[in-house]
């Protein structure tokens, strides 16, 4: 079944604008985050990390902290036997023998207060051998670098993230022109408003319940108990409202198992909730990326050959940050039609700080890269960048080199839509100072099979009281997917929406497996899940319906609550009372409503030449930005951005606005605002004063266009956004920077020195 | 230090110690748990997520000595709401999309009672700068303008 | 032990101020409008800090004076800025301070932090005390033997500790020449940050539309602040480009700044000029002068 055939009807809800199934709790000041969440006899935990980025550990004496008042416990490697984490296993939670970053954890403290606990930390003698530090990626590929995981005898990690279709050389060879260049992207804060932590507690059956802002409660509940070493049935994932989490939250962190550790040996409630100057220094990262791009095109604009050079920075542990590298391979070979690509990656340890996946997942990144490129090819070429982009965009059905199979596509109708919205009338007429920059994207939009299952489930439960309750594996961290999945549960069922519950968030245990909230997936496997159990309730109401009505299944419908025969206008009964017939009276049926779904999208895990088609469907777009720069500061302005995407049929128009404009908003800090600053591994401007997030006097006006037709295997014809809009604007910036003044600049963030610096290199 | 304050309309008695923050009272003594905090001890960075209002007038109350508020009023998002009657600007946050995770919705719409109560109007610029003080990850900001803008009209503000 | 005060102390008058501070001695510390202090909470600076003075039960509230211009040292800053703008000639003479106050992002912290706060902090990065160096604001500091005027300058001694005496405190700032027109100008990537450079600039014109007098006040990311007061190269001179452009030279020749992750010190040093130049053009803009 695809949801194709509903297309063409007249929708109810679907497309409507309506308020966020949460906002109401919101706007009163009741919903209750991590940060708000207290039990009686709770302990407050806190974690000794490590003095130096790189260093032996001698010895640990928690002796005095453990004698402290109001300390209650105190645990090192020594004290607790936890697994090691992480996809290469080799993170543990509790670090012994060397430490190999400043965040690395040595001891952590339960006691009674906070302030306790990190008065505790005090105590805690920890004698180091400093050893060399190595912090810079490729300096810790040189012979004689020091090796941040000695028995590896290397730097180099153990994962190749390669590939190669086509014949690249000779692809070269036809080239008319072929630019190449170096890009570099930086590390950033997710900084949502929540910060990290746990709160955790074993109850009297003996399970393990866990408090977590995580974004993938199954994977979760999972890796937590690998970890603690106990089985992950004992487990309880309990989801609060998440003050958002940008793909912060979709591993497990030593310090989610330390806190349970410590529940599990106090026997009380312990949370662990980071600060601030704790979340910068110590949350892991985005994923940084050195990328050499060089690609070759034909005179008359056809790309003919495209090669991608990655490094990237692990830090001290593979994190997911490490894995960006497989969204990065679906860009390199497929934005734009290119028949030639090869990817080679090198992912290195060193002693900075370990990276997550972050709202894009590594295609802001190399998306940076390769669209600053394509301008400067277009440069070269002498060509429009607007129609060197038309020429090569996707189009649908087509197949890209590693094997996306792209169903629908409107990325050539986004870039014609970003061109005339924003006034494009070529290069270097924007007026003076100003210049506009264009950027595309390629995303998975149907899922991202990353994991073995990229699938959810649902139930969807009608009472009988016409109740409909719709529980979703999903997590709902702001992104909407709680309205995504009201609207589509209350079109598929007919019912008026207000009578759609969406259980979501909360106790995992209850809802059915999801992989997480990442990848856009939401709305699209989500809503596909809930679709497919609703229209089950569905057809299970139509059959009571049919014997109470005496007409058949077929013959019925359910119009805003209201059963009827499709031509027999007589025939017609409420839902609510069809339901309560169906269980109570009627011949006495015994039946009750309920179904439950589980969808997996049609999509293929990719094999060992890393070739696949990891999405049911994608997402395309075309930004435009428009700025002004000042010609002596070399302070960017943006004036304005056109969004365009095709992100299928619009379900729920506030979502998507929002995602998008949000989006934009990251990716203005992205491009001119936010970074980390690292000195030996240590982060330098730990505080929200020195980080610069997007504010909103850095918001420009932002057009947002949907230029997408229902997609047939999205539910309603839905692909999803989320993240599309955050990843065009790096480049679309440095490039209309480009267009505006004629420097390039090939590292994010473009900050007012580095144009000031490239402009006094031009003047001289 | 014995304290006498109004807080949303009922008065409130207790004691506070002088390095308490008016933010530490409100949620820890009074359960006033829709003032957040991003957690930047030691470094204010105007994430405006802990606005109260005192008086009338948003300020951060992380960073307000609780015993100012003695013999003064104060406002936080608990107050607006009355009678199970939304107040224009929490109906206009919901109905414009203004919320995504919520984090910073508190703080925002009462920078935004300040600025309206002031007699701010629908002018995009006034709104904009009613919440230069506070930040939001989630939203890009438009859709916030765009809900102030409403409850503005809507309460007929910024009118000569 | 960490910050810990055991009492707050609120004197009702300027004798019981003075009293409590000479025999609190060190362990006190005045509190204005506490945005300070409260950001170093947990710094450690103020963990030996026994008793905190507040002085906002002395009437320290309020702008007035038109010849002379005195704030009260406890007055927010969302309120000297609605005095100023509530008419045009303040506007002009005291632009500069207004646009110091306008630059801190949001109302809220303009509704706590205090002119007398801002002045007190003795920092490069305060756009308030830059805007008053500008303006040639004076100090009215009250102790136990009366009361002294400074200059602002001497008064921000140092950083966090400005130069009081025992049983002192800053009451008002006396802004004694609120005529002709300031501006101030400063330079960020992002509304948060703490200015990578800025300038304030304060011009009186002749008849003829030439400066009669001027001070420029430099800060931001500099060691000290910077006030270059009347320079030659604007006194008795339309600021036309030519004009402008020695004084883009000047202030980059006269700062001594900061070089760390935010800005080079050669970037800053640029900066600085241009931010001066910017602030002398529109105050002179502002006071009615056109550099034809």
């Amino acid at each position: 079944m695809t949801s194709v055939e509903l297309v063409g009807r007249e929708f109810s809800v679907i497309g409507s604008r309506v308020p966020k199934y949460d906002a109401l709790e919101k706007v009163l000041g009741e919903a209750r985050y991590l940060l708000d969440l207290e039990m009686p006899g709770m302990l407050h935990a806190k974690i000794l990390r490590s003095s130096h980025p790189h260093a032996r550990l001698l010895s640990i004496d928690a002796s005095k902290a453990a004698r402290m008042p109001g300390v209650v416990d105190v645990i090192t490697a020594r004290d607790v036997r936890l697994n090691n984490l992480g996809y290469l296993k080799d993170n543990p939670p509790l670090k012994w023998g060397k430490v190999r970053s400043v965040r690395d954890e040595i001891a952590a403290v339960a006691a009674v207060d906070p302030e306790t606990a990190s008065e505790a930390l005090h105590a805690i003698d920890v004698k180091y051998e400093p050893l060399p530090p190595v912090t810079d990626p490729v300096a810790a590929l040189e012979p004689g670098a020091p090796l941040v995981h000695e028995e590896l005898g290397t730097n180099r990690v153990n994962l190749d993230f390669g590939l190669s279709y086509g014949d690249v050389e000779a692809a070269f060879q036809r080239a008319d022109v072929v630019v190449e260049g170096t890009y570099r992207t930086q590390y950033v804060a997710h900084t949502p408003g929540d910060t990290m932590g746990a709160l955790a507690w074993v109850d009297a059956q003996g399970i393990l319940n866990v408090y977590t802002n995580t974004q993938a409660p199954f994977l979760y509940q999972r890796w937590l108990a690998e970890s603690l070493g106990i089985p992950a049935h004992r487990v309880r994932v309990i989801q609060p409202h998440i003050g958002g989490a940008f793909g912060r939250n979709l591993d497990v962190y030593p310090h989610d198992v330390i806190t349970a550790a410590l529940a599990m040996r106090t026997r009380r409630p312990v949370k662990l909730l980071f600060t601030r100057s704790e979340e910068l220094q110590n949350a892991p990262t985005k994923q940084p990326l050195i990328a050499r791009v060089r690609q070759g095109a034909t005179r008359d604009g056809r790309l003919v050959a495209r090669e991608v050079d990655a490094i990237l920075d692990a830090g001290a542990y593979v994190g997911w940050g490490v894995f960006d590298a497989r969204v990065m391979q679906y860009t390199v070979t497929g934005l734009y039609s290119v028949p030639a690509v090869r990817f080679r990656t090198t992912v290195v340890y060193t002693n900075n700080p370990s990276t997550a996946a972050m709202r894009s997942a590594g295609n802001s990144q190399i998306t940076f890269a390769v669209e600053s490129n394509m301008d400067e090819l277009a440069e070269r070429l002498g060509m429009d960048p607007v129609e060197f982009r038309l020429l090569n965009a996707n189009r649908p059905n087509t197949v890209t080199p590693q094997g996306a199979r792209i169903t629908t596509c409107a990325m050539p109708e986004a870039i014609r839509e970003a061109a005339r919205r924003i006034g494009w009338r070529g290069r270097h007429s924007a007026g003076p100072h100003r210049g506009i920059g264009f950027a595309c994207y390629f995303h998975v939009g149907g899922g991202a099979r990353i994991y073995r299952s990229d699938g959810c489930g649902a139930i969807v439960k009608v009472d009988d009281f016409g109740g409909v309750i719709v529980s979703v594996g999903g997590t709902e961290i702001g992104e909407g997917l709680d309205t995504s999945i009201q609207l589509i549960v209350a079109e598929a069922l007919g019912v008026p929406r207000d009578r759609v519950r969406v259980q979501i968030n909360g106790d995992a245990s209850m809802r059915l497996w999801d992989v997480g909230t990442h990848a856009s997936r939401g709305t699209f496997v989500c809503g596909n899940a809930a679709l497919r159990a609703a229209l089950d309730a569905r057809r299970q109401i139509l059959e009571g319906a049919s014997k109470i009505l005496g007409a058949p299944p077929e013959d019925l419908e359910v119009v805003d609550g209201f059963v009827r025969s499709r031509t027999d206008p007589s025939k017609g009964m409420e839902y609510d009372k069809v339901v309560r017939r169906m269980h109570f009276f009627s011949g006495a049926q015994g039946r009750i409503v309920v179904a439950s779904s589980f969808y997996e999208p049609p999509s293929e895990e990719p094999d060992e030449r890393w070739h696949g088609n990891v999405s049911a469907t994608y997402g395309f777009g075309c930004q435009a930005a428009l700025v002004e720069v000042d010609p002596e500061t070399g302070r960017v302005k943006v004036l304005r951005i056109v969004s365009a995407h095709d992100a299928g049929r619009v379900i729920n128009p506030n979502g998507f606005e929002g995602q998008v404009q949000g989006g934009v908003a990251m990716g203005i800090g992205l491009a001119l605002l936010e970074e980390l600053h690292l000195s030996e591994g240590r982060v330098v401007n730990g505080s929200f004063e020195d980080y610069r997030l997007p504010r909103v006097t850095d918001i420009p006006e932002i057009d947002v266009v949907s230029v997408g037709e229902p997609d047939p295997e999205g539910p309603y014809g839905a692909k999803g956004v989320a993240e599309g809009p955050v990843i065009p604007v790096g480049p679309a910036i440095a490039n209309a920077v480009a267009d505006a003044l004629g420097v390039r600049i090939r590292d994010l963030p473009i900050t007012p020195e580095k144009i000031w610096r490239a402009l006094a290199l031009n003047v001289q | 230090m014995k304290l006498r304050f109004t807080l949303n309309g009922s008065a409130v008695e207790l004691d506070a110690e002088p390095w308490e923050s008016l933010f530490d009272v409100l949620r820890n003594r009074l359960g006033i748990k829709s003032v957040k905090t991003a957690l930047c001890e030691g470094s204010c960075s105007a994430c405006g997520a802990c606005t109260v209002l005192l008086d009338g007038r948003p300020i951060y109350s992380v960073m307000t000595p609780a015993y100012r508020a003695d013999g003064r009023s104060i406002t936080t998002l608990e107050g607006l709401s009355r009678g199970g009657e939304l107040h224009p600007l929490q109906s206009a946050f919901i109905e414009a999309g203004a919320v995504q995770c919520g984090f910073c919705t508190p703080g925002m719409i009462l920078a935004a009672k300040a600025y309206l109560d002031g007699g701010g109007g629908p002018d995009e610029g006034g709104i904009r700068e009613a919440i230069r003080g506070n930040l939001c990850r989630c939203t890009g900001y438009v859709k916030i303008i765009e809900a102030i803008r409403r409850a503005a009209e809507a309460l007929g503000g910024g009118k000569p | 032990m960490p910050f810990r005060p055991s009492k707050v102390i609120l004197p009702a008058t300027r004798e019981e101020a003075s009293e409590s501070l000479e025999a609190l001695g060190g362990g006190a510390v005045i509190i204005a409008g506490g945005t300070m202090l409260f950001r170093l909470r947990d710094s450690g600076l103020l963990d030996h800090v026994e008793a905190l003075v507040d002085l906002s039960r002395l009437g320290l509230s309020y702008v007035r004076g038109d010849a002379v211009v005195a704030i009260g040292s406890y007055t927010p800053l969302s309120d000297v800025y609605r005095w100023i703008a509530s008419d045009p000639r303040r506007g002009r003479a005291l632009g500069a301070l207004a646009d110091a106050i306008m630059s801190m992002p949001g109302w809220q912290i303009r509704n706590m932090a205090t002119v007398g706060g801002s002045a007190s902090i003795g920092m490069p990065q305060s756009d308030i005390a830059t805007s008053l160096l500008a303006l040639g604001a004076r100090a009215r500091i009250s102790g136990p033997s009366g009361e002294r005027v400074v200059d602002l300058r001497d008064y921000m001694a140092a950083p966090l500790s400005p130069s009081l005496g025992s049983g002192e405190f800053l009451s008002e700032l006396v802004i004694e020449q609120p005529i002709g027109a300031s501006a101030h100008e400063k330079f960020v990537v992002s509304d948060i940050d703490h200015p990578i450079a800025s300038a304030s600039a304060h011009l009186a014109l002749a008849d003829d539309g030439s400066v009669a007098s001027a001070r420029i006040a430099l800060g931001g990311g500099l060691r000290r602040s910077v006030v270059l007061e009347s320079p030659r190269a604007l006194v008795g001179r339309v600021p036309d480009e030519g004009v402008l452009e020695e004084i883009q030279g000047l202030a980059r020749d006269s700062v001594d700044p900061l070089d760390d992750f935010v800005a080079s010190a050669e970037y800053r040093r640029h900066l600085a000029g241009v931010m001066a130049r910017r602030a002398v053009a529109r105050a002179y803009a502002r006071a009615g002068g056109s550099a034809r």
